[in-house]
């Protein structure tokens, strides 16, 4: 194997930034790192789940005492190559009994190279891993300070869907306007989405299969607008994803000769915020493959009673299939529970951030029905229509 | 509304006080509209030394819009018009002289601009901004470090540094 064209790519991007640096004495002590342009974040954050009913496990929080079983930690790179290149990577830990997501994993890695734009544009080509754009915090999910919550309302956000949502690999264009009268933003994307392993297989078959499901295409568009303030005033997004895997391998045992999963889905986001407060409301409207129209929709209320204290209040619904928005045709059909087919999801918290590096949260929820459960980890025949269920958090940040 | 800062800010002159008080007092009005919540006194000591936007004395720009700097803090506008990537120096965030600057430049909290830095540096689009533990080591790596911009209060900015117009409020 000729190794020349792999070995020049490595001496090109070792002396790059170093004539770089060469060229321009710097007096400035600038660390290391700074020096080559690298720039290095991360968090760890441990959870803690406790629900009323043993049977209604999210993260294992049934167990007697309940459950430490949802630990988070993440660590990236943003490495500023050239002038209107960069490379960025994260490696990303997660141990969620919810999501069947145990180990480290590559959640983004690619290039992003910025065209020449007027002064107040930007637009740029992101070409590898990247976070697939979807409602207000898709990109952000694992990132516990940007969460509004410990976890993200269920409905849109589904810890037993996310491994399939999270990320694609391919090519992502996008372009930004900054204007007096804020931001509008573009994003495009084109490629396949990342090995969905068995949590797929746990929604759509009740059980992990021999195989895996192959990626085979993600597609993703959102239009993005944000006031003049960051984070203040008017903010909204109309998001587009698809994707779709083939599961190939297991066909004997199923009777199928190929099977194909596939979701699309359609959300509008809305959120108006003041200095003190803030109101958000996310719906979705996805298509599978079976045609099951999938409604989500919640309604939150943040408010900011010290300058590190802040609470919040949540309504969340989410329905399986409009055709049968109560379950009822499911259960007469004998397939389990009708409350099985949505939940509601009425939350409180609080968010303490002591240190702008470290956050506490406290959680409750009272939930009826249990759409959003995953039976990895439930007997989902025996879970019951009601519970609550509490929850603690804290998270460092680096 | 277009107020102006920099170094060399005038104090009233004669011929201003001589001007009838009322429309004064509807300017002062006006003004005290556009600051966006931050409490404006006469005789509140931090008038007397505003924060000022700094960059390396070699930027091509003399002055920026409130929208432009507000982008390039939040590190959503990435490059200076020649291409060279923008370096944000910043104090901690605890540091009152930066709760001082997201209110007073920026509009906005600290815990806000701490949001829109946490969307940027976790889905890799760029680098977090270079945190700096006294105003007189931002103000040293600004006059060192190319494409870089900061800001300091008004008394401790010395010429190793350029001082960036801009307008301020809404």
């Amino acid at each position: 194997m000729d190794r020349k064209p792999f070995f020049l790519l490595l001496c090109c991007t070792c002396v790059l930034p170093v004539g770089a640096v060469a060229a321009e004495p710097d007096p400035y002590p600038l660390s290391t790192s700074d020096r080559y342009g690298l720039n290095f974040n991360g968090f760890v954050s441990q959870g803690y789940f406790n629900s009323s009913s043993s049977s209604n496990n999210f993260n294992r929080s049934g167990k007697p005492g309940g459950s430490f079983d949802f630990t988070e930690a993440a660590a990236n790179m943003h490495w500023q190559w050239t002038d209107r290149m960069s490379f960025a990577a994260q490696a990303l830990y997660r141990k969620a009994p919810a999501s069947v997501d145990d180990g480290v994993r590559l959640d983004y890695a690619f290039v992003n190279t910025t065209f020449q734009t007027p002064f107040t544009d930007a637009a740029g080509v992101m070409i590898g891993r990247f976070k697939n754009p979807f409602g207000f915090y898709n990109e952000t999910r694992d990132v516990p300070f940007t969460r509004p919550g410990i976890i993200l309302p269920q409905s849109m956000y589904t810890e037993r869907g996310r491994p399939f949502a999270m990320s694609s690999q391919g090519i992502l264009v996008y372009g930004d306007l900054y204007r007096p009268w804020g931001t509008l933003g573009l994003k495009l994307s084109f490629g396949e989405p990342v090995p969905g392993g068995s949590s797929l297989e746990y929604i759509i078959f009740n059980k992990d299969l021999p195989g895996e499901f192959e990626p085979r295409r993600a597609i993703t568009a959102q239009l993005r607008y944000d006031g003049p303030e960051p984070q203040l005033g008017w903010s909204a997004a109309l998001s587009y994803q698809e994707y779709s895997y083939d599961l190939t391998k297991p066909r004997a045992s199923l009777g199928l000769d190929s099977f194909r999963f596939s979701y699309k889905s359609v959300a509008l986001s809305l959120q108006y915020a003041e200095p003190d407060w803030k109101i958000t409301s996310e719906s979705s409207r996805g298509v599978a493959f079976d045609d099951a129209v999938r409604l989500t929709t919640y309604l939150q209320g943040d408010y900011r009673i010290l300058p590190d204290l802040s609470v919040f209040a949540r309504a969340d619904l989410m329905i399986l299939d409009n055709r049968d928005r109560w379950g009822k045709k499911a259960e007469a059909a004998g397939r389990g529970p009708d409350y099985n087919r949505y939940a509601k999801d009425y939350s409180i918290g609080m968010n303490w951030e002591p240190r702008p590096d470290l956050s506490l949260r406290l959680e409750w929820h009272h939930t009826i029905g249990n759409a959003f459960l995953s039976s990895a980890e439930n007997d989902l025949l025996d879970a019951a229509k009601t519970w609550n269920m509490g929850m603690a958090q804290i998270s460092y940040r680096f | 509304m277009d107020v102006r800062r920099d170094s060399s800010a005038e104090k009233p002159t004669l011929a201003r006080r001589r001007t009838a008080w009322l429309p004064r007092a509807l300017l002062a009005l006006l003004l005290l509209c556009c600051q966006l919540g931050v409490p404006v006194a006469a005789d509140d000591p931090q008038d007397a030394d505003p924060i000022v936007i700094v960059t390396r004395r070699d930027l091509s720009l003399d002055r920026l819009s409130s929208n432009s700097l507000r982008s390039i803090f939040a590190l959503r506008l990435r490059n200076w018009p020649n291409g060279t990537p923008v370096k944000v120096f910043t104090l901690s965030d605890s540091d009152p002289i930066h709760e001082r600057f997201c209110r007073e430049v920026l509009g906005i909290y600290g815990a806000n601009l701490r949001a829109a830095w946490d969307r940027v540096i976790f889905t890799g689009l760029a680098a977090s901004p270079n945190v700096m533990p006294t105003e007189g080591a931002l103000l040293d790596a600004v006059a060192h470090t190319p494409g870089a911009i900061g800001y300091a209060r008004r008394s401790e900015v010395t010429d190793a540094v350029k001082v960036l117009y801009f307008e301020q409020g809404r």
